[in-house]
C-alpha cells in the first residue's frame, strides 16, 4: 500500500501533481497555513517549497530501487543476525542497509539526476523566479523562448554531463558490489 | 510416540511438542531430552531443519510448545532465546570479514576463539574468499562466540573434508568441555550418528520414530530407514 502510494507520482502528470502541491502549500489549506506559520513564509514560490515538491515527485525513483535492493538480500542473513541477538535496528543498519548499499546509491543518484532535470512540478510550485526557483530545465526553456540556442545547448550539455556521471557512478558501484558479493 | 506432559521434568534441557504444516510435510514432533548431546537423525525431508528453526524461533509452530532449559519459548523472540544456530548453508555476512562475522553478537573474546579453532589466519578474509568447509567452521565459531545457552547444529560439517571434519569435531568437543552447553545436532549421515556418541532421536516423515542409544534406535528402524535414506526429498 505504502509502495503504491509512493509510486503515484510516476503515473500522475507533473503539472497535476504540481498544481495540487501548489494548492496544498497555499493559505487555503490547513497544512499550508501550518507550514507558513512554522517557516514564517509560504512554501509556494520559494526554494524550500521547490525542494519539498521535488522530494514528493521523485519519491518513487528512490523507493522502488531501495525496496528491490532490500528484498534481494538473502533472508537467512537477517535470521542469522536475529539468532545472534541483533535487534531489528541492528539488522537493518548492519546487515540489510550495507548489503543494499548499491541500490541506495543508485536511488540517490537517479533521484538527484531526475530532480535536476524536472520541469513541470518545479515550474508550478516555484514559478520560475530568477535566482530563487529557476532550475536548469526551466533555463533551457527560457533560453529557447529567447532564441538563445547556444546558451540552451550549453545548459543541455551540462545536464547530459550530470546524467552520464550519475549512470557511471551507479554502474561502477553495482559492479563493485557484484565483485564483493 | 506417546504425547508429552505439558511441563518439563527435572534435568530436561529440551522439550519439543508441536504440530505444523510445511508444504507437503505434516510435522507432529514430540520429544524431550536430558542428554547433553542429542542427535536428530533422519532422511532428507524428514523435518529435522524445521525442528531446529522452531527451537531457534525462526518459525512459529501453529500448535504446541517448546521448552528450553525449563523456559517456555512461546513468546520469546529469536534474539532473546540465546541459542546458537549453525545453518546447513552457512549464512555468513558477505560484506564482513571473518573476524567481523565472529565479533557480531559475540559475548566472548572473538580473537581467542578464532585461535582456539585455528582459523585466525582467515580473520581478514571475506566469506567469498573461503571454501565451503572454511565457511562452515567460521559459522560454527561465530555461533560459539555468542556464548549460547544451547547449540543447534544443522549438518555443520557437511562441506568439510574428512580430516578437517575430525579436527573441527575434536575442537568442538574441547570447547564444550570448557563451556558446558547442550547440543542438538542434525545429520542424515549414519557415521556421524555413531561418532557423536549422543542420544539419538529418529525423525521420519515429520514424526519421531524412536529415541535412545544409537545402536538400539537404529537397529529397530534399520530396514525401513535404509530404504528411505537416499530417496528424494518429501
Amino acid at each position: 500500500m505504502v509502495e503504491a502510494i509512493a509510486a503515484l507520482p510516476l503515473v500522475l502528470p507533473p503539472t497535476v501533481l504540481g498544481f495540487y502541491l501548489l494548492v496544498g502549500m497555499g493559505p487555503r489549506t490547513g497544512i499550508g497555513r501550518f507550514l507558513t506559520h512554522l517557516l514564517g513564509h509560504p512554501l509556494a514560490f520559494s526554494f524550500s517549497g521547490l525542494v519539498v515538491g521535488s522530494i514528493i515527485y521523485s519519491l518513487p525513483f528512490a523507493v522502488q530501487p531501495i525496496v528491490a535492493g532490500l528484498r534481494a538480500v538473502d533472508p537467512r542473513l537477517a535470521e542469522s543476525a536475529a539468532v545472534l541477538g541483533a535487534n531489528e535496528g541492528k539488522i537493518f543498519s548492519h546487515i540489510l542497509l550495507p548489503l543494499a548499499s548499491s541500490s541506495v546509491l543508485a536511488a540517490a543518484v537517479l533521484t538527484f539526476a531526475h530532480t535536476v532535470g524536472e520541469f513541470g512540478v518545479v515550474l508550478m510550485i516555484g514559478g520560475n523566479i530568477p535566482g530563487v526557483t529557476r532550475t536548469l530545465s526551466i533555463s533551457i526553456f527560457d533560453q529557447v523562448q529567447n532564441f538563445e540556442y547556444a546558451a540552451a545547448n550549453r545548459t543541455a550539455l551540462f545536464l547530459i554531463g550530470i546524467a552520464v556521471c550519475a549512470l557511471t557512478l551507479v554502474y561502477w558501484r553495482r559492479n563493485a558490489a557484484v565483485t564483493v558479493g | 510416540m506417546a504425547s508429552l506432559s505439558a511441563e518439563p521434568a527435572n534435568g530436561e534441557w529440551l522439550r519439543v511438542d508441536f504440530r505444523e504444516r510445511r508444504g507437503e510435510l505434516e510435522l507432529d514432533v514430540s520429544f524431550a531430552s536430558s542428554a547433553r548431546s542429542v542427535v536428530l537423525f533422519g532422511p532428507s525431508g524428514a523435518g529435522k531443519t524445521s525442528v531446529l528453526r522452531a527451537i531457534a524461533g525462526l518459525d512459529i509452530p501453529s500448535d504446541g510448545n517448546i521448552f528450553l532449559l525449563g523456559e517456555d519459548l512461546a513468546r520469546k523472540s529469536p534474539q532473546s532465546r540465546r541459542v546458537g544456530f549453525v545453518m546447513q548453508q552457512p549464512s555468513l555476512f558477505p560484506h564482513m570479514t571473518v573476524a567481523q562475522n565472529v565479533a557480531f553478537g559475540a559475548r566472548a573474546h572473538s580473537q581467542s576463539i578464532l585461535e582456539e579453532f585455528q582459523i585466525n589466519h582467515l580473520a581478514h578474509r571475506l566469506p567469498a574468499k573461503l571454501s565451503g568447509g572454511e565457511r562452515q567452521r567460521v559459522a560454527l565459531v561465530r555461533a560459539l562466540a555468542a556464548k549460547p545457552r544451547a547449540l543447534l547444529l544443522d549438518e555443520p560439517f557437511s562441506a568439510m573434508d574428512a580430516a578437517t571434519k575430525e579436527q573441527t569435531m575434536h575442537q568442538l568437543d574441547a570447547w564444550l568441555l570448557d563451556n558446558p552447553t547442550p547440543v542438538l545436532f542434525v545429520t542424515h549421515d549414519i557415521a556421524e550418528v555413531f561418532s557423536r556418541k549422543a542420544e539419538v532421536i529418529l525423525l521420519d516423515r515429520g514424526r519421531v520414530r524412536g529415541q535412545g542409544a544409537a545402536e538400539i534406535v537404529l537397529a529397530e528402524q534399520r530396514l525401513t530407514l535404509l530404504s528411505r535414506l537416499n530417496s528424494p526429498q518429501v
